[in-house]
């Protein structure tokens, strides 16, 4: 008895969130990513503000400096008819997937819904307070698992298989410490962790994902092996 | 409400179905995981490939690859792939999970948790001096 949902529904689930988060935040589902900008939390916040201030520009602002620009590079203006001519030669230009930079402001507020495939513009980027809530809504998800299958109450026990294979006491923490110290050197070299690399990687079959997820899945059930005993 | 609002909104949301989804799956138990990585069980192995391709099929629908940005393979990528996945082994928590057992009330998570982000710290420095331009998770 595991009491866990079967691998379908959990399956369901996780699909579930990389695809909305990929929706709402335009940007592929990376726990490890979002745990980096904390730990960089000042670098961070200042990239926040310098976003926000460029996001305050007003439309009517963006259009005067993007006529001065255009001025500047291509001389006045023909009298009529030069603004159809204008879009009509830059719209496929600004196409759908396109990474042209412009303020967050400037982009339709829903992108990902409004036009397929920008998912992930580089200029519009969650703030570190919206990714702080998705990383509480972590810890208020397990909260809620917990309590539904009737298993909350603090303990400083982590099961019994890890009890019984790397120990109890402060031997256990201190393997907790070895482990979480390099998964968390391991994510930030390789650029991803289960979720960045195995999840939404995999799912958009990028090479590098493929061969992280088989390496670090590998490197696990070494591990696993050795620990359970059966190598060496 | 503005739009900045609702992102923060729908972020939470999603974070706490993340947390349900992995704390129900087992990804938040040691013994799982173990099972899992000595091909005891296999159950949670198919909820992760379920998992990835439903993703595909969602992502293919609604994405189609256009603009989504690609993950290049780096001098980084197999030795950070290799220490990720023996972490996870020992410590039995990817950086989603040990959120979520945090808040299943195991407080030793908080160790990992602390372990983690020095992980992380150490990490960035050691792409910086490498010069490893992984990009982050995806963030």
């Amino acid at each position: 008895m595991s009491g866990y949902l079967p691998w379908y529904a959990g399956a369901a689930a996780l699909a579930l969130v990389a695809v909305g988060s990929c929706i709402v935040a335009r940007r592929p589902l990376g726990v490890s990513g979002i745990l980096s900008r904390m730990v960089n939390l000042r670098a961070e916040l200042e990239a926040d503000r310098a976003r926000a201030a460029s996001a305050r520009l007003s439309e009517a602002e963006l259009e005067r400096a993007l006529l001065a620009a255009t001025l500047e590079a291509f001389g006045p203006p023909p009298p009529a008819g030069w603004a159809a001519a204008a879009t009509a030669s830059a719209a496929p230009a600004l196409g759908c997937g396109s990474e042209v930079l412009l303020p967050a402001a400037a982009l339709p507020a829903r992108g990902g819904r409004a036009c397929k495939g920008t998912c992930a513009s580089p200029a519009v980027r969650p703030s570190v307070a919206a990714h702080a809530l998705f990383l509480a809504g972590i810890v208020v998800g397990g909260f809620v698992a917990a309590v539904l299958r009737g298993g909350f109450h603090l303990t400083l026990d982590m099961g019994p298989d890890f009890g019984r294979l790397l120990g109890t006491g402060g031997r256990g923490l201190a393997f907790l410490a070895l482990g979480g110290f390099l998964a968390g050197m391991g994510v930030t070299i390789a650029g991803g962790c289960s979720t960045g690399h195995g999840l939404s990687g995999c799912s958009r079959l990028q090479p590098a994902s493929m061969v992280a997820t088989a390496t670090f899945l590998g490197a696990a059930m070494a591990v696993s092996l050795l620990l359970a005993g059966r190598l060496a | 409400m503005t739009a900045r609002y609702r992102t923060h909104l729908e972020l939470g949301a999603l974070g706490t179905l993340l947390g349900a989804a992995a704390s129900a799956a087992g990804f938040t138990d040691f013994g799982q995981l173990h099972r899992m990585f000595t091909l005891g069980e296999s159950r949670l192995f198919l909820t992760f490939t379920g998992a990835v391709v439903l993703a595909g099929i969602g992502f293919a629908i609604h994405c189609r690859g256009a603009g989504m940005p690609r993950r290049p393979l780096t001098r980084g990528t197999i030795p950070g792939a290799l220490l990720f996945g023996a972490g996870w082994a020992i410590a039995g928590a990817c950086p989603g999970a040990v959120l979520a057992q945090i808040g299943e009330g195991k407080l030793a998570a908080l160790v990992t948790l602390g372990a983690l982000l020095a992980g992380i710290a150490v990490g960035n420095r050691i792409k910086g001096r490498a010069g490893i331009d992984s990009g982050s998770c995806g963030a």
